[in-house]
């Protein structure tokens, strides 16, 4: 067979089968992740750093892994790789452009050749990923504070090991599976008999396949439009024209303020923007139902008086703005009675002023039933909620802000899986009912205020899985639980690193905190001012918290320790009257001072709490468990879909044989 | 100086047996060998007696004032809608002395059938046709200022429920004015110039007071309702308000809330914080969002500066005002016209609006930012000269530029109310959210005297039970703060105090100011809702003891014309008019029997001719509602009709003497148709 033509009959159904299966497989891939890596240590307590790792690039926990990197001298991870991270999207267009050709080829040499850029896509990937991390991970900065710390590494495309303190384990993601599926496909396409070139079938299988490759290439973003506003053309000229219901697509830069105040929908194409030119509000939406996604606005005016924003929802329902980039206006989004408004994907910068200058991220007011999903807030002042119940803020991030959360008067909201880093105060939330904090992570809050969240007068308040780290007061409850029969709930989560992990006002009703592991936090527990925390809980049904400094007896191995936690230091007594003794945290002198109270009990300790059943280990966090069981489900779905087509294919090809 | 000494003896003490302890451990590794130690020192059984810590035991020192002695302050505090002024001395928070201002109190005799105070109450109403008002919310209490200093003359109280002002003499500690302010229902704060010739005050609730009956329904609220400045003139000698010289300016219907008067560089203007630009009105039921949620949309309200030294000047001109309800009232558009009101943006819905002690800056927080706004009065007064506005509100007041009249912003921590200076250039915010307060260093030229490394910047923190809301240090609102000490009133106790029952007492936190660190002192449960208060030095504290003369009208501040001396007791009858002039002494009433008849007008006109100290006796009558405290000097009166014939008795209420008991008297009411020959 080698060199010369294919004489058997070709299998049409077969050979364009494999061929938009290849193509789907590769156009899927393109956007799931190929490769992923997840690091567990200690000091992270049950949080697993996950990094996702396809041809484009790096996404996941790169901010935590280069901080981190940081110490030990690795450089970040977006210089990783730069060349070949440009070449990638050439490769796919190869790949495709070959895979159309390859059932047509006549010798099997020439479709090899046109599936080779596919079959290559995998393999390069993963040859250049070992070799990446293989520098990157030893070919380190000497300088760096840790660097002598870690030797040589090995790093592994697969499996498991441990790096420093991590322990690692890298797989493939679902992108290079699909991938791997492509190249087989292509491989198929190489020993498939090649298909008659016949002019009008020709044509409309050239047809097809540019218009599936297009449908690809654009994967879904293009819709079909009312009106194209192509740059140079008035966007208010043809809102005025448009009519409600319209899709207007927007091509390039409208340096125009814009009103719109009928239901249209605003659809960017890549590199649409909306420019205020400095002042004012560059959008204000005024009608219900409108939809605005992939545009991008800028340059608002930064008067406080007239509450400059990039966009602006004034008495207008079901407002959905998706993929939004906001930068350098003064507030971001800014909603007032904007019932059932949805906000995702959107990035928002501030502008570059600080922090009490700037406006809020997002401010939704008397809006109930909104969604915040999946945004990136980055240096703006404040992510304000008031007034506004049953809002869902899921997977958001909040970070360089002033209030990463400022939230009151507003009920029935659920705050699930963001992350509120560097910011003053993590998240305030006050005056209200039936909140749910769901596997948020709260880090380095270290302004004045410095709380990673502050809950006050509030009752019914669900803090699960959620993980403290590095804040000034990771937790503060100033009555909370406030009513009679109120609940505040503290289970499952992680406290590390803080300078105090709970801060309790006396005058709580009785918060229950149990299975939360404290770990190296200055002060665990703080009871401000002079009373107790009688009415506080912390352990419920047999179990307490699993307390770093505890000592713990374990003689039934059952995991909960024989000897109550209660710590009762005069030096606490002291540190929390004055914190500036915190500076002298497990010196001499803090141990003098505990010595002195003990034998000249003269001012004798209080006890502060008492955890009757304090744990023996960390308990495991639910929440980093379900993320990866998220990439599960994920990769579930995607092989039912292809055993799906799969069981298609073959059915079809036993109808036509 | 004693406390002093014992503290620093207990903490050196300390320092010495830890640093002892720590060398012996790591350098021997052998303790030394301390037996089971029970304090020897009395102090330190007391101490370890009663389980306090070290701060604790000093704590007790510092607020300690020993039988018979004064303490060093007198803070004088609002009981709010008690009605009445309560003064604590400090640093002991010994309660002192109420004051019944705007709700009667019987032990002093206070409108309790005494004609003058009753007179007080009515003339302080709304007038013909409303009931007398008996009650009020007492906000603010202000202390009249001699060159910006504090001269124990008087106190001024707002009344956030009728917009009325009533003036206290520090001589007597007695209420003698209640002002009912026209065009305004409410008065959240007045204050004094700096030699109280004026009382300013804002009003609260907008009002639509140019309107025929005042009266326009609520949707007209932009258009017809109206806010108010009411510039006061002051009657130092009789404690008065002079309405003919008064004017008021009429302001946008924002809620015009605290304020301050300018002193120095701010001489002559007059500041105002506002909290509804959004200019909501409410409207829970009828599809508009209740007043609070609509009054907190916007990012900022508007701090007003007003330049009333102008106004003044202006307001003698003819057409510059006209009358309304008997007050002269500047027209907005004047104002606006005359260049003599101008707008600063600031923090939405603030409390206080605070002024340095020299008057160059302003300290604003917006309750919803966690940043004090510092304004320097410089640059407002420049951005007017400039014409730097960035707009102009739907009135037409120019708005002036933000960024040109901040000076700084202080981070101090969340929910920031109010504001107050001591002596050594630092300010003190209450931080409600936090409940805590915020210590910060003043920038300018109290740089100099603070000494930090860098202005506008929070140095010390300490936590506050709870819900602090105003806090006060002596002398903060004037040109010389005294520093020392500072007191935090606090919104709620919790749990602070024993179950006293649902309705839980306040809490004022005493704090010890005077070193590097706040430190917190003492707890004290308040009667009435304290607001705000004055801290003054107990040298200030110039009330008589008695009154100067014998038949003092403590009401005129002058002789009694219905007062007797000791043998000139009487009774007139004027037609049905029964008239007794009488006396008290230790312990007995001339005279003790008063023969009257049913319908007949009784009025009794009692003296206390006693000069001792402390010799007060009491009026109490049976059956007529009348109780008064006749003060040693003062002459009391009472008015009624006997409307009903009997045996009423009377007897003194205010224990006197041994022979207190046996002080009583009969008020015989002969019913009608009694026969004589039955006397």
């Amino acid at each position: 067979m080698a060199g010369d033509a294919d004489i058997r009959r070709p299998d049409r159904v077969a050979s364009l089968t494999l061929l938009v299966v290849a193509l789907l497989a590769l156009g899927w891939s393109w956007s799931a992740p190929w490769w992923e890596m997840q690091a567990r240590a200690p000091q992270y307590g049950q949080r697993t750093l996950i990094v996702e790792v396809n041809p484009r690039g790096v996404v996941g926990d790169v901010f935590e892994i280069d901080t981190l990197g940081h110490y030990v001298g690795i450089s970040k991870m977006e210089n990783f790789a730069p060349f070949e991270r440009r070449l990638a999207p050439f490769g796919l267009i190869a790949a495709i452009l070959g895979m159309f050709a390859a059932p047509w080829l006549r010798r099997p040499w020439q479709r090899l050749l046109a599936v080779l850029p596919t079959v290559a896509l995998p393999t390069l990937f993963l040859l250049d990923l070992d070799l990446t991390m293989a520098r990157a991970a030893n070919d380190r900065d000497p300088d760096a504070a840790l660097n002598l710390v870690l030797g040589h590494v090995d790093t592994r495309l697969f499996g498991e090991y441990v790096l420093a303190q991590f322990k690692v384990t890298a797989r493939p993601g679902i992108g290079l599976f699909l991938a791997a599926i492509a190249a087989l496909l292509g491989l198929g396409l190489v020993f498939a008999v090649p298909l008659q070139l016949r002019r009008r079938k020709l044509q409309a299988t050239v047809a097809g396949a540019v218009a599936a490759a297009l449908c690809l290439v654009v994967s879904g973003s293009a819709q079909a439009a009312d009106l194209i506003v192509k740059e140079g053309q008035s966007l208010v000229t043809a809102i005025e024209g448009a009519r409600a219901g319209d899709t207007l697509l927007i091509a390039g830069v409208h340096r125009e303020r814009v009103t719109v105040n009928k239901r249209l929908r605003l659809l960017g194409s890549d590199g649409a923007v909306l420019d205020g030119g400095g002042a004012g509000t560059v959008l204000r939406i005024e009608a219900d139902g409108v939809e605005v996604e992939g545009l991008a606005l800028r340059g608002s005016g930064d008067v406080y008086t007239s509450e400059d924003a990039a966009v602006r929802i004034e008495r207008a329902a079901g407002v959905q703005l998706r993929r939004l980039r906001i930068e350098d206006t003064l507030f971001g989004i800014f909603a007032v009675q904007a019932d059932r408004c949805l906000v995702e994907g959107s990035t928002i910068t501030g502008k570059d002023l600080p922090t009490e200058r700037r406006g809020d991220g997002i401010r939704l007011w008397y809006s109930g039933g909104c969604k915040l999903l999946g945004n990136v807030l980055d240096r703006s002042r404040d992510l304000v909620i008031w007034y506004s119940s049953n809002t869902l803020v899921e997977n958001n991030v909040v970070r360089h802000s002033r209030y990463g959360l400022h939230y009151m008067f507003s009920d029935d909201n659920v705050f699930r899986g963001n992350r509120f880093e560097d910011d003053e105060v993590g998240a305030a939330i006050m005056y209200s009912r039936r909140i749910l904090l769901e596997g948020n992570a709260f880090s380095f809050a270290t302004g004045v205020s410095a709380n990673g969240v502050l809950i006050k007068d509030a009752d019914d308040v669900f803090i699960r899985g959620n993980r403290f780290v590095g804040n000034a007061i990771a937790l503060f409850l100033d009555s909370a639980p406030q009513s009679r029969g109120g609940k505040l709930e503290v289970r499952g989560n992680l406290f590390a690193r803080n300078d105090v992990a709970v801060a309790l006002q006396p005058s709580g009703s009785g918060a229950a905190f149990w299975e939360n592991a404290f770990i190296g936090n200055h002060t665990q527990v703080q009871i401000q001012g002079t009373g107790t925390a009688a009415h506080t809980q912390w352990s419920v049904g047999g179990r307490g918290n699993y307390w770093s400094d505890a000592l713990v007896y374990d003689s039934a191995g059952t995991g909960v320790s024989a000897l109550p936690y209660r710590p009762e230091s005069s030096y606490e007594v002291l540190a929390d009257r004055y914190p500036s003794l915190a500076f002298f945290d497990g010196t001499p002198a803090a141990d003098a001072i505990d010595m002195a109270s003990r034998l000249f009990p003269l001012f004798p300790p209080r006890p502060k709490l008492i955890d009757a059943h304090p744990l023996v280990r960390p308990p495991l966090d639910d929440w980093t468990l379900n993320r990866g069981e998220r990439s599960g489900h994920l990769a579930f779905a995607g092989s039912s879909v292809f055993a799906l087509a799969a069981a298609l294919l073959w059915g079809a090809r036993r109808a036509v044989s | 100086m004693t406390s002093l000494h014992s503290r620093t003896t207990v903490v050196v003490a300390a320092v010495a047996v830890a640093a002892l302890l720590a060398w012996s451990r790591t350098n021997s590794g052998s303790l030394i060998p301390v037996a089971h130690a029970s304090a020897s020192n009395p102090l330190d059984q007391i101490i370890q007696a009663r389980g306090l810590t070290p701060d604790e035991a000093a704590a007790a020192l510092k607020v300690f004032v020993p039988p018979g002695k004064y303490d060093d302050f007198v803070m004088i505090t609002s009981g709010g809608h008690r009605g009445s002024v309560m003064l604590y001395g400090i640093p002991s928070m010994r309660l002192l002395k109420e004051i019944p201002v705007y709700s009667p109190d019987s032990w002093q005799g206070y409108a309790q059938g005494g004609t003058d105070s009753m007179e007080l109450l009515k003339k302080g109403s709304f007038g013909p046709g409303l009931p007398t008002l008996t009650w009020g919310d007492l906000h603010h209490p202000q202390l009249s200022l001699t060159n910006g200093k504090y001269d124990g003359e008087w106190i001024a109280v707002s009344d956030k429920a009728a917009g009325r002002v009533g003036i206290i003499s520090m001589k007597d500690m007695r209420t003698k004015t209640i002002y009912k302010t026209p065009n305004t229902v409410s008065d959240h704060h007045a204050v004094f110039t700096d030699d109280s010739e004026w009382l300013v005050q804002s009003a609260y609730f907008p009002m639509p007071f140019n309107e025929k009956n005042g009266y326009a329904p609520i949707e007209q609220f932009k258009d017809k309702y109206r806010g108010s400045a009411s510039f006061l003139k002051f009657d130092k000698v009789h404690g008065a308000i002079e309405v003919a010289k008064s004017f008021q300016i009429e302001l946008p219907p924002y809620f015009q809330d605290l304020s301050i008067l300018g002193r120095g560089p701010s001489d002559g203007l007059f500041f105002i914080n506002s909290m509804d630009t959004e200019l909501a009105y409410g409207g829970d039921l009828e599809g508009r969002p209740p007043l609070e949620i609509g009054a907190s949309m916007r990012e900022m309200d508007y701090l007003h500066v007003i330049d009333w030294h102008k106004a003044l000047e202006l307001s003698a001109k003819p057409g510059m005002t006209h009358m309304i309800n008997g007050i002269r009232v500047m027209p907005l558009a004047t104002a606006v016209a005359e260049g003599i009101i101008y707008f600063v943006p600031e923090s939405k819905s603030p409390h206080g609006v605070d002024l340095t002690p020299g008057g160059e800056y302003l300290a604003i927080s917006g309750k919803l930012d966690p940043h004090v706004s510092v304004f320097s009065v410089e640059k407002i007064k420049k951005a007017i000269a400039d014409k730097n506005f960035e707009g102009k509100d739907p009135y037409g007041v120019p708005v002036l530029k933000y960024d040109a009249c901040l000076e700084a912003h202080v981070a101090v921590g969340l929910g920031p109310l109010h504001t107050v200076f001591d002596d050594k250039g630092y300010a003190y915010t209450s931080l409600f959210l936090d409940s805590a307060v915020a210590k910060w260093s003043l920038g300018g030229a109290y740089a100099a005297k603070n000494k930090e490394k860098e202005s506008w910047k929070l140095v010390d923190k300490v936590s506050i039970h709870y819900n602090v809301g105003h806090l006060q240090a002596p002398g903060s609102n004037t040109r010389h703060p005294y520093g020392k000490y500072l007191v935090a009133l606090n919104k709620w106790s919790v749990d602070r105090f024993p179950p006293l029952g649902p309705l839980h007492p306040q809490n004022l936190q005493l704090i010890d100011i005077s070193g590097p660190k706040m430190v917190l002192l003492s707890d004290t449960p308040t009667i009435g809702e304290p607001h705000n208060a004055m801290i003054l030095p107990i040298e200030l504290m110039q009330a008589w003891r008695t009154y100067p003369e014998t038949g003092f009208d403590a009401a005129k501040m002058t002789h009694s014309a219905y007062a007797v001396t000791q043998g000139k007791e009487r009774i007139e009858r004027k037609g049905n008019v029964v008239t007794v002039f009488g006396t008290v002494m230790r312990s007995h009433f001339t005279p003790d029997t008063v023969r009257v008849k049913e319908g007949d007008k009784v009025v009794f006109n009692w003296t206390n001719v006693e000069t001792a100290e402390d010799a007060t006796h009491g009026f109490g009558l049976h059956g007529y509602n009348i109780n008064l405290s006749i003060d040693p000097g003062a002459t009391e009166r009472a008015e009624f009709v006997a409307v009903k014939g009997g045996v009423y008795p009377f007897y003194c209420t205010e224990f006197c003497s041994a022979l207190h008991m046996e002080m009583t008297g009969w008020l015989l009411v002969e019913p009608k148709g009694t026969k004589l020959a039955e006397k």
